[in-house]
């Protein structure tokens, strides 16, 4: 945000207008970026001194030791291999079936495809805590209670997935898979040799999407995982808080760490992400 | 067939005429093609001729087994094409809008029916090397679609159908996206790729001059039925009803007609 906000300044006429809209885009950055700024300085303090007012932005002797206490204190680097692990798998299963069953959805015609879509796409307005316990009852029938199994296929796939990767072969053109089909693909080629390729900007964009939800979920691994060495970095951080104290310090920290993979992984796909918002189409 | 292509150097005419009794096509409640019947002889260049939304492409489209006739039959080189997938037809389809896969080298493009028909890799260079040399198109081979202009695409994608040795062209309007000199050019190449290789041409267009200049015969598709087949010089003099003087006579016929009218 505050990138565009200062790269057009050239070609931008100094108006009264324009100022008060990146005073406005200036004032929205820096309220977004605070807590990050606080969590940030909080993770180099004493656990007294955290909450201290006035907020001491940068710490007169920053406790550069919370960084590595993080990893005694806790297994951390069981629960961010645990939560890479489900992460990647999920993220996978969902970019494949996404774009599997988008796939049939934009560019296949069978009896009642739209209203099936449409029955699916209305799943998306369903509260997931609305069906979280049935759905708990289930899989502890299915003796999967306590397993990353459990929330691997809880969330291999995804109706959010399928619209997104929809709307994008939707602007593919139709005469592509049919001279694909002509030339001799069968329906799976073309959607590995020609879908998938062109649509890495939708891809990425989901990868991005799942990559962030999974990662940072909470609820999910909160009801199905109990035991320690199965816990996911999200749940994991809450061994820092004790019945009568908890370790701010420490949690920032272990916060700031769990935060690097996601940012990563927005960083190598923005381009593409980027890409996808700016790209007008493969016709022509 | 592939294994008598592999033993000649220039493709080998393998020629399919096509036949069609009383094909029908609806769209909802809309009826596109209303039994129709054509019949195309192996080697011919037939034009199909018509106003925009007469069923035309629909026509080719079912020639090619993308869609399926509700009505009547279809017949490829005397072979009944009920249950008869696209892949199998071995026919090739120059499309409007190109249609070149955008994420592959015009090498790969080329490439690609052949990798899918399992021939040997020096089989395939060859052809490839043999058809981008026809069509002139030898210095685009590494590049991709997106840079090229709308002649060097539809080059290409002739050169894409000419690959495979395919027993029928199908050519839908490939001309009308280009500009004039363009346009002209590639009605050249088309006119040579059919004298060449001497397989069976159906040529959409929505240009009568296109299709006169091209054409051994022009179907004249209007309202869902051929209003007439016949030689360019037929149906300039001998115009079977309004419809096709109108669209297709001179304007010698077109004012016949109008005499009659009045």
């Amino acid at each position: 945000m505050a990138a565009s906000a200062t790269m057009p300044r050239r070609r931008v006429k100094l108006t009264w207008q324009n100022i008060l809209v990146y005073a406005v885009v200036l004032i929205i950055t820096l309220v977004m970026l605070t807590p990050f700024v606080w969590m940030l300085s909080a993770s180099l303090k004493l656990n007294r001194d955290v909450f201290s007012f006035p907020i001491q932005w940068i710490p007169a002797e920053p406790r550069w030791e919370n960084y590595v206490e993080i990893w005694t204190k806790i297994p951390l680097a069981l629960f961010i291999g645990n939560t890479a692990k489900i992460t990647i798998i999920v993220t996978i299963l969902q970019l494949l079936t996404s774009s599997f069953a988008a796939y049939a959805f934009a560019k296949l015609r069978f009896p009642f495809r739209d209203t099936l879509f449409l029955g699916y796409i209305a799943t998306i307005a369903m509260p997931w805590q609305v069906y979280m316990v049935p759905q708990f009852l289930l899989m502890r029938e299915l003796d999967l209670n306590n397993t990353h199994t459990a929330l691997i296929i809880l969330q291999a796939f995804t109706a959010f997935g399928v619209f997104l990767m929809r709307q994008f072969y939707q602007s593919i053109p139709d005469e592509l898979c049919e001279a694909a089909r002509i030339d001799g693909m069968n329906e799976y080629q073309i959607w590995w040799k020609i879908m998938l390729p062109l649509s890495k900007p939708a891809l990425s964009t989901l990868t991005i999407f799942t990559f962030v939800n999974t990662w940072n979920d909470f609820l999910g691994p909160m009801i199905y995982l109990t035991k320690t060495e199965l816990k996911t970095i999200q749940i994991g951080l809450r061994m820092f808080i004790s019945q009568y104290s908890a370790e701010y310090g420490l949690i920032m920290a272990a916060s700031i760490v769990s935060l690097v993979p996601v940012l990563l992984i927005f960083l190598a796909l923005q381009r593409f992400f980027v890409e996808g918002i700016a790209s007008t189409g493969l016709k022509g | 067939m592939a294994l008598l292509d592999l033993d000649t150097a220039t493709p080998t005419p393998i020629r399919s005429g096509v036949s069609m009794r009383g094909v029908s096509k609806s769209f909802g409640k809309t009826r596109v093609l209303d039994a129709v019947d054509i019949e195309i002889a192996p080697g011919e260049f037939l034009a199909i001729v018509g106003p925009s939304g007469c069923g035309k492409s629909t026509l080719l489209r079912l020639i090619a087994g993308l869609e399926d006739p509700d009505a009547g039959e279809l017949r490829i080189g005397g072979r009944l094409m009920e249950d008869v997938s696209s892949r199998q037809r071995n026919v090739a389809m120059v499309f409007q809008h190109f249609a070149l896969y955008p994420h592959l080298t015009v090498f790969r493009n080329l490439a690609t029916p052949l990798e899918l028909k399992k021939l040997p890799r020096a089989e395939i260079e060859r052809r490839i090397h043999e058809a981008a040399e026809l069509l002139d198109i030898a210095y685009l081979l590494n590049r991709k679609p997106r840079l090229m202009s709308g002649g060097q695409r539809q080059r290409v994608a002739l050169a894409r159908a000419m690959v495979r040795n395919p027993s029928l062209f199908l050519l839908d309007e490939p001309l009308s996206n280009l500009d004039a000199q363009h346009r002209a050019e590639l009605r050249t190449e088309i006119a040579k790729l059919h004298q060449r290789l001497g397989a069976t041409f159906v040529y959409v267009t929505h240009d009568p001059a296109e299709a006169t200049i091209l054409a051994d015969r022009i179907a004249v598709l209007g309202d869902g039925i051929v209003q007439q087949i016949g030689t360019p010089e037929e149906l300039r003099t001998q115009p079977a009803n309004d419809f096709v003087a109108a669209f297709f006579g001179g304007p010698q016929a077109v004012r016949h007609v109008v005499g009659v009218a009045r």
